[in-house]
């Protein structure tokens, strides 16, 4: 495969898709695009830092709410977005702070139970939240170009204002992970005795990369409650923390394309059997037991070890450890 | 003055029970983790089978609501320590050789699995498991409700027959053997994966038995494990993760806490202060509360 | 350039490390032996930040660095090898190296964000391998390189932070004799480019040729300390270290 021909293809098919006329296919992308950018940011702290954070539905939903409040009270909805992301990134930095120190599954456990705790805050703190009412009449965002306002109201504009963002954030990851910042955290996955004493101060990196991840999260939670228009404390539950989880494992956790694949993958098994609502935690539990148990690299892990074994050329960064 | 005592009493009693519930799912939680350093996250879904395995028997057992209910908790017991096994033999064992974070993903994903396999056969809907003990009693001046009394005792009964069988029995000696040094136990000559099953076996047991005995009062729905389990879970990490006087003692005083605190404060924030708690204590002692300082090696 | 002052160390009421007290003198290859147990393993640890002592002081460059993590001191120029090869098993052999000096010269994240590798990092690791002559293994993967290979690897690792003193812990533990002269060969050479080397060993005849100084352990004291010809000439050393049967 050619990443320089499969991308730009992939881009201008995207571009096309509104062509089709089926507002189906824009909603479900449009959906894809929110979740692959969350689950991207996931990929960096459990993928190549190698820290099984369970936060992420947490900061998705926070990400969600902040901004929704926020907009619901006047204010527009960039200026919401920013104030969004940073809320979230300094609530992830004290989390991260707190709990990084711990190893394996003592971290996971920790993580898990910040994303309950959020809920419960989210769930109970009725004054400010609604609680379980909910947040009803998000108002759609918009921009001013020289007077002339656009706005992101309808399927088709949000979709490609969707694409926009989505080109942002990859540009983003692909920086986070192709720097001198993405091996680091790879030494830390691998070894991080070793890591330590190349003079890595492994607190500050941990730390960092679990903001970027949580910056990941609440950008994709913001634009959801801005496209969904509607949204509930359900929203920071750590299902959600599971979802973005089974993406990241499913498409290869720790490979540039892997959360692109898996959300791609997850979101079709989800459409496919949207019929069988009773059935669709079984059947996500079944897929995610024989993905990890046949195919626990995801398909992007299986298809560069396949590439490696046949004597194939992997890319320049796996040597570094990055795939 | 008398009044507030009793009430007092009745709210220790209520935090006993529950306590006890939590002591014998964290127990399972901890043993397996004691043997393969695994954070089982689908245990309290056998839990939940258990319940709904017990609230199949009781129907089916028919009227007599002694043997319907004996009959509940055989199956509770019986198909919770199945799933365990099958947990085990299916998935686990498959996974011993690759990396750490590996298993640990697949018990989410069996946690999904099986709370999906509940949601589509038996519905969201609650159930009923009927108890024989559905009366008073009178101890003193204090009525306490007879269901709970035999949550106490049976608890207290299964806790001690386990440490009976953890220091005594040669299965159980090799369970610890098993747990303290996987690696010395497999040069005595331990069968560690028949011990791993056994421990799978035991530890869905004691949840099953947990399940038809809370079930009566609680009910049986498909999200009942997730709850349970995220209480145990943190249980165990208090009480040090494959510690088990730890999951025990840490069952209780959680179980208590929370009690005394839904009887005398606004209970709106119970859940937050209790997972607040306990998410102090794991960052600030993460060998548990009554685990040892390690240094790292 | 490094004083251990009356350090000592508990692990859970056991008294592993008391009272240890030597120096490590600029431009030495100081030999630190002792019987299994006696704490060798657990004084590098805490020189080089693993553990941080009960009592006493380690002082490096007239600076107190006890207490200090090990990415500290690192970034003070003292470094280690691991008892147990300690390496990036899943990457390449020059993986190993590159992913180290990036750790080494972009540890802060701004720079590690903004900055790039550029082609003198790879040249730097060329270096460092053909040093250790490991430069034809440079794209094999480590899992697949001998045990021996993986030694000076671990070296090479230790020696991309370029410290001015360097711990060794048991260099050459499981290895033939002409292995062994491989490894004895880096470290002269090191300390030949002026690295100050202190070295944790078993074998005797090794020990005694490389080193200038050697420091006697025993159940967490220092027994003795002098030139090697004078150790082996200890009645204490003797009867510690080889056995009553060698004073006879």
């Amino acid at each position: 495969m050619n990443w320089k021909i499969v991308c730009p293809t992939i881009l201008v098919l995207a571009l096309l898709l509104p062509l089709t006329g089926s507002s189906y296919a824009i909603r479900i992308s449009t959906l894809f695009i929110i979740y692959t950018i969350a689950a991207m940011g996931l990929n960096i702290i459990i993928g190549y830092t190698g820290q099984a954070s369970l936060t992420q539905g947490a900061f998705y939903g926070l990400g969600a709410y902040v901004s929704a409040l926020l907009v619901l009270n006047g204010w527009s909805f960039w200026s919401s977005l920013v104030v969004a992301v940073a809320f979230v990134a300094a609530v992830a930095f004290l989390i991260g702070l707190m709990t990084l120190r711990l190893k394996g599954a003592y971290f996971a456990i920790a993580t898990l139970l910040f994303n309950v705790i959020i809920y419960e805050i989210v769930d109970k703190w009725d004054e400010v939240t609604r609680g379980p009412r909910g947040l009803f009449g998000i108002p759609s965002p918009a921009i001013e170009i020289g007077g002339v306002s656009i706005s992101f109201s309808g399927t088709q504009n949000f979709y490609y204002l969707m694409l926009a963002v989505l080109v942002i954030m990859t540009v983003l990851y692909w920086i986070i992970i192709k720097s001198p910042f993405g091996s680091i955290i790879v030494a830390i996955r691998e070894n991080e005795l070793l890591a330590e004493y190349a003079g890595v101060n492994l607190t500050k990196f941990k730390v960092a990369s679990f903001v970027f991840s949580a910056i990941f999260a609440s950008v994709a939670g913001a634009f959801y409650s801005a496209y969904i228009g509607s949204i509930f404390p359900d929203i920071t539950s750590f299902v959600n923390s599971f979802a973005f989880l089974t993406a990241v494992i499913f498409g290869g956790a720790g490979t540039l394309a892997g959360p692109f694949v898996g959300t791609a993958v997850v979101t079709l098994i989800n459409e496919v059997f949207f019929t069988l609502a009773q059935y669709t935690v079984l059947i996500q539990g079944i897929v995610f037991l024989l993905a990890i148990l046949f195919m626990p690299k995801g398909v992007m892990g299986t298809y560069y070890s396949r590439k490696a074994e046949k004597g194939g050329e992997l890319p320049k960064r796996a040597i570094m450890g990055k795939l | 003055m008398m009044i507030e005592i009793n009430y007092f009493i009745n709210v220790l009693i209520g935090g006993l029970v529950v306590g006890f519930i939590y002591a014998l799912t964290a127990l399972g939680i901890t043993i397996i983790y004691g043997i393969l350093q695994i954070p089982d996250f689908s245990h309290g879904n056998r839990y939940m089978l258990g319940a709904y395995a017990g609230f199949l028997a009781a129907s089916i057992a028919g009227n007599m609501l002694e043997i319907s209910y004996i009959a509940a908790i055989l199956a509770a017991v019986a198909v919770s320590a199945l799933v365990g096994v099958l947990s085990y033999l299916l998935v686990y064992r498959r996974l011993l050789d690759a990396p750490h974070i590996t298993s640990f993903i697949a018990a989410i994903g069996l946690l999904m699995l099986l709370e999906g396999f509940a949601l589509a056969v038996f519905g969201p809907r609650y159930q009923h498991i009927h108890t024989p003990f559905d009366y008073m009693v009178l101890v003193g001046a204090l009525r306490i409700s007879a269901q709970r009394l035999v949550i106490l005792l049976s608890s207290i009964a299964t806790i001690a027959f386990l440490f009976y069988f953890l220091k005594r029995t040669i299965t159980g000696i090799a369970l610890e053997a098993v747990a303290q040094s996987p690696i010395g136990a497999r040069l005595v000559g331990i069968n560690t994966d028949k011990i791993t099953l056994i421990a799978f076996a035991i530890a869905g047991a004691l949840a099953g038995f947990a399940a038809a005995l809370i079930a009566p009062i609680t009910l049986v729905y498909p999200i009942m494990g997730a709850e349970l389990n995220l209480k145990a879970f943190v249980i165990c990490v208090v009480g040090g993760l494959g510690n088990i006087p730890g999951a025990i003692a840490g069952g209780l005083v959680l179980g208590i806490v929370e009690s005394i605190y839904g009887g005398y404060f606004d209970i709106r924030w119970k859940n937050l202060v209790a997972f607040g708690i306990l998410v102090a204590i794991l960052i600030l002692k993460p060998e548990g509360l009554f685990g040892k300082k390690e240094r790292r090696a | 350039m490094l004083s251990v002052k009356g350090v000592g160390i508990k692990f859970g009421g056991l008294r592993a490390l008391k009272g240890v007290t030597f120096d490590v003198k600029e431009g030495e290859i100081l030999g630190i032996i002792g019987p299994n147990g006696a704490g060798k393993t657990t004084l590098f640890n805490i020189i080089s930040g693993l553990y941080t002592p009960d009592e006493g002081i380690v002082l490096f460059k007239g600076k107190t660095i006890t207490g200090m993590p090990p990415h500290k001191i690192v970034r003070l120029g003292i470094n280690r090898t691991f008892q147990t090869t300690s390496l990036y098993f899943n990457l390449p052999v020059i993986g190993n190296i590159l992913i180290t000096l990036t750790g080494w010269y972009r540890g802060s994240i701004f720079k590690a964000l903004k900055e790039k590798n550029g082609e003198e990092i790879f040249e730097e690791a060329m270096k460092l391998l053909k040093f250790v002559e490991l430069e034809e293994l440079a794209f094999t993967p480590v899992k697949n390189i001998p045990q021996e290979a993986q030694r000076r690897l671990s070296i090479a690792v230790a020696i991309a932070t370029k410290p001015k003193l360097l711990l060794l812990d048991e260099p050459t533990a499981g290895l033939t004799l002409e292995e062994t002269d491989k490894i004895l060969e880096i470290i002269k050479s090191l300390r030949n480019n002026g690295t100050t080397i202190a070295l944790i060993e078993h074998k005797m005849r090794f020990i005694m040729g490389v080193s200038d100084r050697i420091v006697v352990l025993e159940s967490g004291e220092v027994i003795a300390e002098g030139k090697p010809e004078e150790i082996v000439k200890n009645e204490r050393v003797i009867k510690a270290y080889l056995g009553e049967s060698y004073v006879a």
